[in-house]
C-alpha cells in the first residue's frame, strides 16, 4: 500500500509540472518584440508622415529614365543604333516605336508595373492610405496636414489622368481597398472617360486652396505641387479633355464598351470642354505670371572673353529653358527625382567633341535624333522649310560649303562641306541640335566664336569610334546637354544636372493659344501667345512671317490653318523633351505622322558624298490601336470586369 | 504587439479544445499506467507468500559481439509473473524457485532457456535472432522497434549502402532508400549537395525539405552531407503520418533519422579507414573554337541588323586560323586555361571503441580534403584552387552511473575550411564561360623591356572593362570557415523499480553553437594590351591599361559572419511491457523544447536576430495482440513562435493498425515459403510551421525608411532633399496558421523463402491544405506586396517499396541483391487563380513542378512566314526568320499567355530507382549500384546570363564585354540565312538572346532521365590468419568508382544537374582505401 501511495505521488506530481509547463510554454513561444514596424508608426509623426507623403510622390514619372520614358524613344525624334546594343529589357520604349507592342505583357506597362513601366496603382493606393491617417498625427499643424493632404490629393489625380492618358478608361480607385475585402469585391469596371476627366478635375479645383501658392524654400520644396502647379496640371489634363482623343472621337474606340455594354468614350463633339480648357488655362498663366513665373532668358556670364553673337543668345535662351534650373523662372513643375546627371547628358551629348575626353565611358552618346525630326525646325524666317519661298526646300540634301558670315559662324563651320538643310534655319534648330559641320558652344570655350566643332563622318571627332555607343542618325540633342558642362584631360567629364521641367510657362502659353483657337478661331490673343514664345527666341510674329515669308501667307488667317502652325510650334518648342509623342496622341495625329521612316544620314562613311546619303533605319508603323494601350492578359484574367482596348 | 494578443485562458476557443484533448489524453495515460501497476505489485506480492524454496541469480546478458544488453526480459517460464529485465548496464538478478526454467528474450535475438537449480552467477550471451521477421528498426525519438511491430512507414537502410567514395552523404541517396527522390545538382566541393525529398514533393509550399535529426537533434542538410559514414549507427526514414507524428507540425515533409555509434563493452577496437580518390567531370562541355565564335557572333549582328557593325574583320579571322601572332590575334579556350581535368580527395577515418562496466566509448575522428579542379597562377603566393577540409571529431560516451541509471555525454565538432577563389567555384566556371576568347590572352610574360614587372600581366581590352575570367580567379583568394560544436547529455533513468516494470525516464539536453564566416583577399588586377613588337629584342610590348585602379597588394574584402547557438531538451517518459505473453503495451510521453537564437550579418533585421523557438508535447501508445495484431495512436500538440496565438498550437493525430498474417494459425501451411506476411495501414495528420521564407508572417512587415520608395526634393546645384519612403513589404493576417497534411498509408512486408527475399511496398496519399499561396488581386488595388493566404491544397500519391535478396551459396560464396523503386506524384487540387478562359490554363491536377509552356512547332522558314502565322509577338526584337514557331493553342489568331499548355514532365523526377548486387567469396568481395530517375524533363536555360540572380544560360554572345561562349552543339546545327534548317536546334542567331525564343517552350525542353552507374566496388579481405598475425582483426584493401557510367538521351551536359548545366561539373571518382582494425 504504501508504494502504492508513493508512486501515485510520484505520477500525480509528474502531471502536475506537465500541465504547468504547458502554461509557460505559451509564454515562451511569444518573442515578438513589442515595436516591430507597423503602419500606424508611419502616422506617429510628421518625420515618418513626411516620408509617406514622399511615397506618395514616388509613383510620378521618372523622365529621364530613357528606356522607359515613352515621350522620348516611342516617337519619331530619337532613335537608337541597333537592337544588338539596345534590348527590349532595358529599352522597352524604343521597341515600342519599332512595333513590338503587345496584349499580353504589354511594353511601358504602368498598369501593372512590368516591361519598364511603373504600377501607378500603388501611387494611388499609398495616396489613399495617406489621406485616411495624415489626420491623426499629433505633432503638426492643421494647416500643414491640410497642405500635405491637398498635395496627396492632387497627386492621386494626376496619377488617374497619367493612366487615363495611357489607358483610355480606367476604374477610380478613390477609396482604399482593404487587403482582407472580400475576392471579387475589387473587380472594378473602366469608368467612362467624361466622368474620370470629372472626378480628376474636381479632384485637384477641391485640393488648391489648402496648398501653398509657390516654392519659398527651393532647396525642400522644390517639386512639390503648389497652387502654381496644380493649377497648370489641372489646365493640361483639361486640355487632354478637349483633344479629339477624348473629345468626339469617332474612331475605333467609340465601339469600347465595358461589360454591362456602357459606352466608355463619349463620341459627341463637345466645344464646351475647350471652353473649360480655356478658362483653367488662362487662370493658370494669370496665377503664374501674378507669381513672378516667366519665359527663362539665358543671363550672360560676365567672363566670357568676346560679347555673344545675338544668334548665340537666342540659341541659349531657347536651349537653357530647358536645361538649366538655377535662375529659372520658367518651370512651374519640376520632376526633382528623375536628375539629368553625367550619365544622362552623356547619352544625349556628341561624344568626345572636345578632343580630349577621348572614351568616357558616360559619354556615349547613343541618343540619335532623326532626320525627321531636324526637319520640322523652322528655316531662319520663322516658317516650316517646306512652306518658305526663300528657302530651297528642294535642295536641302545637295551639299555646299558654308559661306561664313557675322550671323551663323558661331553655329557653323566656316568653308565646311554640310547639306543645305544646315543652312538659314531658325536659332531654335541651331540651340537645339548638334549635326555634322555645326558648332556647339560650352561656357568652358569662354566664347562662342571658340565653340567646338561636330564632325559626325567615320573619322570626325564626335563619329563612330565604339562599336556599341555611337549615334546612328548624325545628330545629337544639344538642348539636353547644359552648357556648363566641362571637360578634359584623361577623359575628365563633369555634367551640371539639372531636373527636369514637367510643364514650363510656354507650355501654357501654347496650350491656351491652341484652347482659344479651338474655341473661337484665330484672334490677336492667339497670336499674341504663340508670338511670345517665337519671340524668345528670336522669331518674329506669326502673321508678320507667314505674311511675308510663306507660300500659304494666309495661313495664320483660318483655324484649321493656325491648329496646323500651333502643332508644328509645339514640336519644335518642345523638340526633344517628351511631349510631342503624347500630343500626337491626343490630337489623334500619331497614324498620319507616325507612320513613317525614321532617316538618319550614313555615318559609317568619311567622305561628305558619302556620308550625305539619306539612309532608312526604320519604317515606323503606327495602328490605329495604339493611341491605347492594351491592358495585360494577366490584369484581365484577375479582373474579369476589365475589357480590352478595341485591336489588342 | 504583446497587448495585442495578450495570453489567456478564454482567449481562443479553438485552442482550448485542443488543450483538453491533450489533458484527457494525459489522464488517460496515466490512469492506465496506474491500473496496471496496481495489479502487478499486487500479483508480485502474492506470489513471494506463496515461495517455498528460493535461489537468487544474477549476471550480466551480452550480445555475442559482447555489447552489453539492457532491456532484456528475464522470466520464470513456469511462472510469468516472476520476471525482471536487465539494467542499463545489462545486469540482472532475481530470485527464482528452484528447478525453474529462466527465460532470456529480446527483441531481434533468439530467446535462451536455462534450468536453474542453485543460485548462481550466470552470465548469458544472446544470439542475434538470424530471422529477418526479428529484425529491428529506430523509430522516433531513437526507439528501437522489431520490425514486426511496426505500423508506421519506416525504413532502416544499412550505413554500409551509404558508403560512397565521395565526401557528401547527400550524394549517395539516390535510389538507395525506397522513398527518397533525390538529384545533384552541382560537382564543386562543399556546395555539392543533393536537392533530396521524402516521397517527392508534397506541397506548393516554401518548406519542401524532410525534417533531418542527428541523435534527436534537427540539423540541416549540410550537417547531414557531413557526417562521416563510419560514424553512423543506423540510417532510418520516417515516410507516413504514424512514424513522423510525435515529431507533428515538423514532419509533414517526411523525417531522416540517423543515430551514431555507441562503444561497446570490451577491450578497445580501432577502426581505420583511409581512402584516396582522383575525381574528374563526367561529362565535359564541348566549346566552339574561336574562330567559329568569332564568325558566329559577326553573323549574328548581322543578320539581325543588317547594318550591325560587326566586330570582327575578315583579317582578324584569318590571322587567329593562321595561329601565328597568338599576342594580337589570341585563340584562348578559357575553360583550358582555367580548369584541369582531373583532381584529387583524400579522407582518413579514426575510431576508438570499446569500455568497461562502468563507461563505454566511441571516439571518432575523420579528415577529408577534396580539391578542386581550378588551376592556380605560379606567380601569385597563394592558393585560389578550391580546397575544402572537413574535420570530424565524434565521442559517445557512456556512464553507467547506478544500475538504473545511465548517462551520455556525446560530443561533436565539425569544423570545415574552404579556401578558393575569390568567387565562388561554380562562378568560376560561369566567368570561364563568358569571356571573350579572340581579344586577348589570360595574362602576359613581360619581355625584356618589362621584366621589371612582379605582378600577372592580366590582359584586357579597350578601357579593361572586359571580364578576363582568368584574372578574377586568380587576383586573390577567399576564405570560409564553419564551425559547428554539439554538447549532448542524455540521462536514462529506469523507472521499473521505482514506479512500475516497463517504465522508463529520459531526458536529453543539447547545446550547438555553429559559427561561420567568409572573407577574401584580394588585388585589383592590372589589364595590360600588347602595344607593339620590340623588334630588336624579339619581344612585343604592352601597354598597361588601368594603372590607377590596378594593384599589387592584397586588399581584404569582408563577407559574411553568421553565428548561431541552439539549445535543445527532451523529457520523455515510457512505459514497455508485455502482459500473459500476448498483450503488449507501450506507451510514450515526450516534450521537446527548442531554441535557436542566430545573427546573420547578410540581412541583420531585428526579425532575424529574435529566436526561433518550438515547443512540443507528443505521445504514442501501441497495442499488440499476440504478434498478430498492433494498433497505434500518436499525436503531436506542437507550438511554434510562428503564427498568432490564436493559431500557435496545432495539435496532430494519427493512428494505424497492422496484422500479421504469417502469425496465424491457419498461414502454418505455407509458412516454409512465406514466412512472413504483414498489411499495415496508418492514417494521421502532420503540420509544416515553416510556411513563409519570412517570419512573424502574420504581422504587417512595414519599411519605414526605403530609399527607393521615397522622393528627392530641391533642384541640383540648389540642394537636394531626399527623402526615404515607406514600404509595405507585407500585410498582416492574423489567420495565418499551419500548412496541414492528410496522411494515408498501406504497406505490405513479405518475406519469401526464409528470409533471404524480403519486399517492402507502401502505398501512399497525402493531401496538404492550408498551404500559404498570394492571391489573385488586380494590379488596380496598388498594394505594394502580394497579399498571402492559406488557401492552396495539394494531393500526392505514390509508391515506395523495396526488395532485398540475400543468398549464401556455402561457406564461402554468397550474394545479396537489393532494389529500390520509388514512385511520387503530386498535384494541385486547388490554387486561387484567375477564371481562366481555357480550361488547360489552370494549374490544378499539375504537378508543381510541372513546367508550362509554348508548343514550338519548328523556326519560321522566312519573315513571310513570320507575317503570315498567328501574331508572335512577346515584347522584343522583331521575330524573323529562324526564329521559333509556336503552335497557336486556342486558334485565336495570337501567341500569348492563352496558348500556354503543361509540357513534358515534372522537373522533379517522379520516379526514382536503384538497384545493387554484392557478392563474396572468400576474402574477395565484389558490388555494383545503379540508380535513375525517370519521368522528368530538362529544360535547357536558352538566355545569356542574368545578372540579378547569377544564372548562366547557354544563349551566345550577350554583353560584348562578357559574351557567352558557344556550345559546339548550337555551332553545328544552328539556322542560319545559308542554311535555313527550319529544325535546326538553335533558332537564328543574335546578339542578345532574343525574347521570341527565350519563351519557355516544347523547343528547350529534354528528357531527363537517365540510368547511371552509380557504384562499382571491388574489395579484398586479407585472410585472417595472416592479419592476425600482424595484430589487425581486419584488414581489406578496395577499390571503388562512383558515376562512371551514364546512359541518357540528353548529351549536352550531365543530365542531373538540369536545366543549369554551364556550372561546376559533377564528378566522376576513382577511389582507393584501406580499411584496417585492431
Amino acid at each position: 500500500m504504501k508504494t502504492k501511495i508513493k508512486n501515485a505521488k510520484n505520477l500525480f506530481i509528474t502531471g502536475v509540472l506537465i500541465i504547468s509547463t504547458l502554461n509557460s510554454c505559451d509564454k515562451y513561444l511569444d518573442i515578438v518584440p513589442d515595436n516591430a514596424p507597423v503602419i500606424d508608426q508611419a502616422f506617429n509623426m510628421r518625420t515618418m508622415a513626411e516620408r509617406y507623403l514622399a511615397t506618395c510622390y514616388n509613383a510620378l514619372p521618372a523622365n529621364f529614365t530613357l528606356g522607359s520614358n515613352p515621350g522620348l524613344l516611342s516617337g519619331d525624334e530619337f532613335w537608337l543604333n541597333s537592337v544588338n546594343n539596345y534590348s527590349a529589357g532595358n529599352y522597352p520604349a524604343w521597341h515600342l516605336a519599332m512595333g513590338t507592342q503587345n496584349g499580353d505583357s504589354p511594353l511601358i506597362n504602368n498598369w501593372d508595373g512590368n516591361n519598364g513601366g511603373k504600377n501607378i496603382w500603388q501611387g494611388i493606393s499609398n495616396c489613399n492610405i495617406f489621406l485616411n491617417r495624415i489626420q491623426g498625427v499629433p505633432d503638426m499643424t492643421e494647416t500643414e496636414i491640410k497642405q500635405w493632404a491637398a498635395e496627396a490629393r492632387v497627386l492621386k489625380a494626376y496619377y488617374h489622368f497619367l493612366l487615363l492618358r495611357q489607358y483610355g478608361p480606367i476604374p477610380i480607385m478613390d477609396e482604399y481597398i482593404p487587403v482582407d475585402a472580400e475576392p471579387g469585391s475589387y473587380n472594378f469596371s473602366r469608368m467612362p472617360v467624361d466622368e474620370i476627366f470629372n472626378y480628376i478635375g474636381t479632384t485637384i479645383t477641391e485640393a488648391i486652396p489648402d496648398l501653398i501658392e509657390d516654392i519659398t524654400n527651393i532647396q525642400q520644396e522644390t517639386g512639390r505641387i503648389t497652387q502654381v502647379a496644380a493649377k497648370a496640371i489641372k489646365a493640361e489634363i483639361l486640355i487632354f479633355a478637349a483633344s479629339p482623343l477624348f473629345n468626339g472621337n469617332q474612331g475605333i474606340e467609340a465601339n469600347l464598351k465595358d461589360k454591362q455594354g456602357k459606352a466608355l468614350f463619349n463620341s459627341t463633339f463637345d466645344l464646351q470642354k475647350w471652353k473649360t480648357a480655356a478658362d483653367a488655362l488662362s487662370e493658370a498663366i494669370s496665377f503664374a505670371e501674378s507669381h513672378n513665373k516667366k519665359l527663362h532668358t539665358w543671363k550672360i556670364p560676365g567672363n566670357l572673353s568676346t560679347e555673344p553673337h545675338e544668334s548665340t543668345i537666342f540659341q541659349m535662351n531657347y536651349r537653357e529653358a530647358f536645361s538649366e534650373n538655377i535662375d529659372n523662372q520658367e518651370s512651374l513643375w519640376y520632376d526633382t527625382r528623375s536628375i539629368a546627371n553625367g550619365t544622362v547628358q552623356g547619352l544625349f551629348s556628341p561624344p568626345r567633341y572636345d578632343g580630349q575626353s577621348n572614351n568616357h565611358t558616360n559619354l556615349a552618346g547613343s541618343m540619335s535624333v532623326t532626320l525627321n525630326a531636324v526637319e520640322r525646325f523652322y528655316s531662319k524666317n520663322g516658317v516650316p522649310i517646306e512652306e518658305d519661298i526663300e528657302y530651297p526646300y528642294s535642295k536641302r540634301y545637295e551639299l555646299i560649303s558654308v559661306v561664313s558670315d557675322e550671323n551663323n559662324k558661331t553655329s557653323l563651320q566656316a568653308g565646311y562641306r554640310t547639306v543645305r538643310l544646315h543652312l538659314d534655319r531658325e536659332p531654335r534648330f541651331y540651340g537645339a541640335v548638334a549635326f555634322d559641320g555645326g558648332r556647339m558652344f560650352m561656357l568652358i570655350n569662354t566664347s562662342d566664336e571658340k565653340a567646338y566643332n561636330i564632325n559626325y563622318k567615320l573619322n570626325g571627332n564626335v563619329g563612330k569610334v565604339d562599336p556599341t555607343r555611337y549615334n546612328i542618325t548624325g545628330y545629337a540633342s544639344k538642348k539636353h546637354v547644359n552648357y556648363q558642362n566641362t571637360t578634359g584631360a584623361n577623359n575628365a567629364f563633369t555634367a551640371r544636372s539639372y531636373a527636369y521641367p514637367i510643364i514650363r510657362l510656354a507650355n501654357l502659353y501654347l496650350y491656351y493659344a491652341e484652347a482659344l483657337n479651338e474655341l473661337q478661331g484665330p484672334s490677336e490673343e492667339v497670336y499674341r501667345l504663340i508670338d511670345l514664345v517665337r519671340e524668345r527666341s528670336g522669331l518674329k510674329g506669326v502673321k508678320e512671317s507667314w505674311a511675308n515669308y510663306s507660300s500659304n501667307p494666309s495661313k495664320p488667317n483660318t483655324k484649321e490653318g493656325l491648329r496646323a502652325i500651333i502643332k508644328s510650334e509645339r514640336s519644335i518648342e518642345f523638340a526633344f523633351e517628351g511631349k510631342r509623342f503624347w500630343d500626337l496622341l491626343r490630337w489623334k495625329d500619331a497614324v498620319s505622322e507616325l507612320n513613317t521612316t525614321i532617316y538618319g544620314w550614313d555615318i559609317n562613311q568619311s567622305d561628305a558624298n558619302s556620308f550625305y546619303r539619306l539612309t532608312p533605319l526604320f519604317n515606323r508603323t503606327f495602328a490605329e490601336r495604339e493611341y491605347l494601350w492594351p491592358i495585360s492578359l494577366n490584369e484581365r484574367r484577375r479582373n474579369p470586369e476589365l475589357v480590352q482596348n478595341i485591336g489588342w | 504587439m504583446k497587448e495585442l494578443y495578450p495570453y489567456s485562458w478564454n482567449h481562443g476557443l479553438n485552442r482550448l479544445h485542443k488543450k483538453n484533448i491533450l489533458k484527457l489524453s494525459l489522464v488517460f495515460l496515466f490512469s492506465l499506467l496506474w491500473s496496471i501497476q496496481n495489479s502487478t505489485a499486487d500479483s508480485v506480492k502474492n506470489t513471494l507468500l506463496q515461495m517455498q524454496q528460493e535461489v537468487e541469480v544474477s549476471g550480466l546478458v551480452t550480445d555475442t559481439s559482447g555489447t552489453i544488453l539492457s532491456g532484456v526480459t528475464v522470466l520464470v517460464l513456469e511462472k510469468p509473473s516472476i520476471a525482471t529485465s536487465t539494467d542499463l548496464n545489462g545486469r540482472f538478478i532475481i530470485k527464482v524457485p528452484v528447478n525453474s526454467t529462466l527465460k532470456f528474450s529480446m527483441v531481434g535475438y533468439s530467446a535462451q532457456e536455462f534450468k536453474i537449480s542453485a543460485t548462481m552467477k550466470m552470465d548469458v550471451s544472446m544470439e542475434p535472432s538470424s530471422n529477418a521477421i526479428e529484425e529491428t528498426v529506430v523509430t522516433a525519438f531513437g526507439q528501437r522497434q522489431r520490425k514486426q511491430d511496426v505500423i508506421g512507414s519506416v525504413t532502416s537502410i544499412n550505413p554500409k549502402d551509404l558508403r560512397a567514395p565521395v565526401s557528401n552523404l547527400t550524394n549517395a541517396l539516390q535510389g538507395r532508400v525506397a522513398g527518397i527522390v533525390s538529384m545533384q545538382r552541382s560537382g564543386e566541393p562543399g556546395a555539392d549537395n543533393a536537392d533530396f525529398f521524402i516521397r517527392g514533393i508534397g506541397t506548393f509550399g516554401v518548406n519542401q525539405k524532410p525534417l533531418i535529426l542527428i541523435d534527436n537533434m534537427e540539423v540541416s542538410a549540410d550537417d547531414l552531407a557531413r557526417i562521416p559514414v563510419d560514424d553512423i549507427e543506423n540510417f532510418s526514414v520516417l515516410r507516413d503520418a504514424t512514424a513522423a507524428a510525435v515529431y507533428g507540425s515538423r514532419g509533414a515533409n517526411g523525417v531522416i533519422l540517423v543515430t551514431t555509434k555507441i562503444g561497446k563493452e570490451g577491450p578497445p577496437n580501432i577502426n581505420f579507414r583511409t581512402e584516396y580518390r582522383i575525381s574528374t567531370p563526367t561529362r565535359t562541355l564541348e566549346i566552339a573554337d574561336p574562330l567559329t565564335w568569332m564568325e558566329m557572333n559577326n553573323e549574328a549582328i548581322r543578320t539581325r541588323d543588317p547594318l550591325g557593325i560587326t566586330q570582327y574583320s575578315q583579317e582578324k579571322i584569318e590571322k587567329t586560323r593562321e595561329g601565328l601572332d597568338p599576342i594580337n590575334f589570341p585563340a584562348v579556350n578559357w575553360l583550358d586555361e582555367l580548369t584541369k581535368t582531373t583532381t584529387s580527395t583524400q579522407n582518413y577515418n579514426l575510431s576508438i571503441a570499446g569500455g568497461g562496466q562502468v563507461a563505454t566509448y566511441n571516439v571518432s575522428g575523420n579528415f577529408s580534403k577534396d580539391d578542386g579542379l581550378l588551376k592556380i597562377n605560379p606567380l601569385n603566393n597563394f592558393n585560389s584552387n578550391v580546397n575544402f577540409d572537413v574535420y570530424n571529431l565524434r565521442s559517445n560516451v557512456n556512464i553507467n552511473i547506478t544500475k538504473n541509471t545511465q548517462l551520455m555525454v556525446r560530443t561533436v565538432a565539425n569544423l570545415q575550411n574552404y579556401n578558393g577563389p575569390p568567387v565562388s567555384g561554380e562562378d568560376a566556371y560561369k566567368l570561364a564561360l563568358r569571356a571573350n576568347p579572340v581579344l586577348f590572352q589570360p595574362v602576359y610574360q613581360p619581355g625584356p623591356s618589362q621584366s621589371y614587372i612582379n605582378h600577372p600581366m592580366f590582359g584586357n581590352f579597350n578601357l579593361g572593362e572586359y571580364n578576363n575570367p582568368y584574372a578574377q580567379i586568380m587576383k586573390g583568394y577567399s576564405e570560409k570557415r564553419r564551425s559547428n560544436l554539439q554538447i549532448q547529455l542524455e540521462l536514462k533513468q529506469d523507472l521499473s523499480q521505482l514506479l512500475t516494470e516497463g517504465m522508463n525516464y529520459r531526458a536529453l539536453v543539447n547545446l550547438t553553437r555553429n559559427s561561420y564566416f567568409t572573407q577574401s583577399r584580394a588585388y585589383n588586377p592590372f589589364y595590360y594590351t600588347p602595344s607593339g613588337y620590340d623588334s630588336e629584342a624579339g619581344t612585343n610590348s604592352f601597354y598597361l591599361i588601368n594603372p590607377e585602379s590596378g594593384s599589387e597588394y592584397l586588399d581584404f574584402v569582408p563577407g559574411v559572419r553568421d553565428q548561431s547557438a541552439i539549445f535543445y531538451m527532451e523529457n520523455q517518459l515510457g512505459f514497455n511491457r508485455t502482459f500473459n505473453e500476448k498483450h503488449s503495451i507501450s506507451a510514450m510521453m515526450i516534450n521537446t523544447i527548442r531554441s535557436n537564437i542566430s545573427t546573420p550579418t547578410d540581412s541583420p533585421t531585428l526579425i532575424n536576430t529574435l529566436p526561433f523557438r518550438n515547443v512540443s508535447f507528443s505521445g504514442n501508445f501501441t497495442y499488440g495482440y499476440d504478434n498478430r495484431y498492433h494498433a497505434q495512436f500518436t499525436f503531436g500538440y506542437n507550438g511554434s513562435e510562428r503564427f498568432d496565438s490564436n493559431f500557435r498550437w496545432g495539435f496532430f493525430p494519427s493512428f494505424g493498425l497492422a496484422w500479421n498474417v504469417s502469425n496465424e494459425a491457419f498461414f502454418e501451411p505455407i509458412q516454409p515459403i512465406v514466412n512472413n506476411l504483414k498489411f499495415r495501414f496508418t492514417h494521421g495528420t502532420l503540420g509544416n510551421d515553416n510556411i513563409s521564407d519570412t517570419r512573424f508572417f502574420y504581422l504587417s512587415d512595414v519599411d519605414l525608411e526605403n530609399s527607393s520608395w521615397g522622393y528627392q526634393f530641391g533642384l541640383p546645384n540648389a540642394g537636394q532633399y531626399s527623402l526615404p519612403g515607406i514600404l509595405i513589404n507585407r500585410y498582416a493576417n492574423a489567420n495565418v496558421q499551419w500548412e496541414r497534411s492528410t496522411q494515408t498509408n498501406l504497406g505490405i512486408d513479405l518475406g519469401l523463402f526464409n528470409g533471404s527475399l524480403t519486399f517492402t511496398g507502401d502505398f501512399y496519399q497525402q493531401s496538404r491544405d492550408n498551404i500559404v499561396q498570394s492571391r489573385n488581386i488586380p494590379s488596380s488595388n496598388g498594394y505594394t506586396a502580394s497579399v498571402l493566404a492559406n488557401v492552396g491544397k495539394y494531393k500526392s500519391r505514390g509508391f515506395d517499396s523495396e526488395l532485398t535478396y540475400f543468398k549464401s551459396v556455402n561457406q564461402d560464396l554468397w550474394f545479396q541483391g537489393r532494389g529500390t523503386f520509388t514512385f511520387a506524384q503530386g498535384e494541385y487540387t486547388f490554387y486561387e487563380e484567375p477564371t481562366y478562359q481555357y480550361e488547360y490554363l489552370s494549374r490544378i491536377g499539375l504537378s508543381s513542378s510541372q513546367t508550362r509552356g509554348y508548343v514550338a512547332e519548328r523556326l519560321f522558314i522566312d519573315d513571310n512566314e513570320v507575317y503570315n502565322s498567328p501574331s508572335q509577338n512577346f515584347g522584343g526584337e522583331p521575330v524573323r526568320g529562324g526564329d521559333i514557331k509556336y503552335l497557336d493553342v486556342n486558334r485565336d489568331g495570337v501567341i500569348n499567355g492563352d496558348d500556354l499548355l503543361p509540357i513534358g514532365h515534372p522537373t522533379t523526377p517522379e520516379l526514382t530507382w536503384g538497384f545493387g548486387l554484392s557478392t563474396g567469396y572468400k576474402g574477395l568481395d565484389f558490388s555494383f549500384f545503379f540508380s535513375g530517375v525517370g519521368r522528368t524533363s530538362l529544360f535547357i536555360n536558352p538566355i545569356n546570363y542574368n545578372s540579378d540572380n547569377n544564372t548562366m544560360g547557354t544563349a551566345p554572345f550577350g554583353n560584348p564585354s562578357s559574351p557567352n561562349a558557344v556550345l559546339q552543339a548550337w555551332a553545328d546545327n544552328y539556322w542560319s540565312e545559308e542554311n535555313k534548317n527550319i529544325y535546326a536546334i538553335w533558332p537564328r542567331l543574335s546578339q542578345n538572346a532574343v525574347t521570341n525564343n527565350t519563351q519557355t517552350s516544347t523547343y528547350w525542353m529534354r528528357d531527363g532521365s537517365f540510368i547511371r552507374l552509380r557504384q562499382v566496388e571491388l574489395g579484398y579481405t586479407l585472410n585472417k590468419n595472416f592479419t592476425e598475425r600482424y595484430k589487425f582483426k581486419n584488414f581489406r584493401i578496395y577499390a571503388s568508382a562512383t558515376n562512371l557510367l551514364t546512359w541518357s538521351r540528353f548529351k549536352l551536359w550531365d543530365p542531373e544537374k538540369g536545366g543549369n548545366g554551364l556550372g561546376y561539373p559533377i564528378q566522376r571518382v576513382f577511389n582507393i582505401g584501406i580499411n584496417a582494425s585492431l
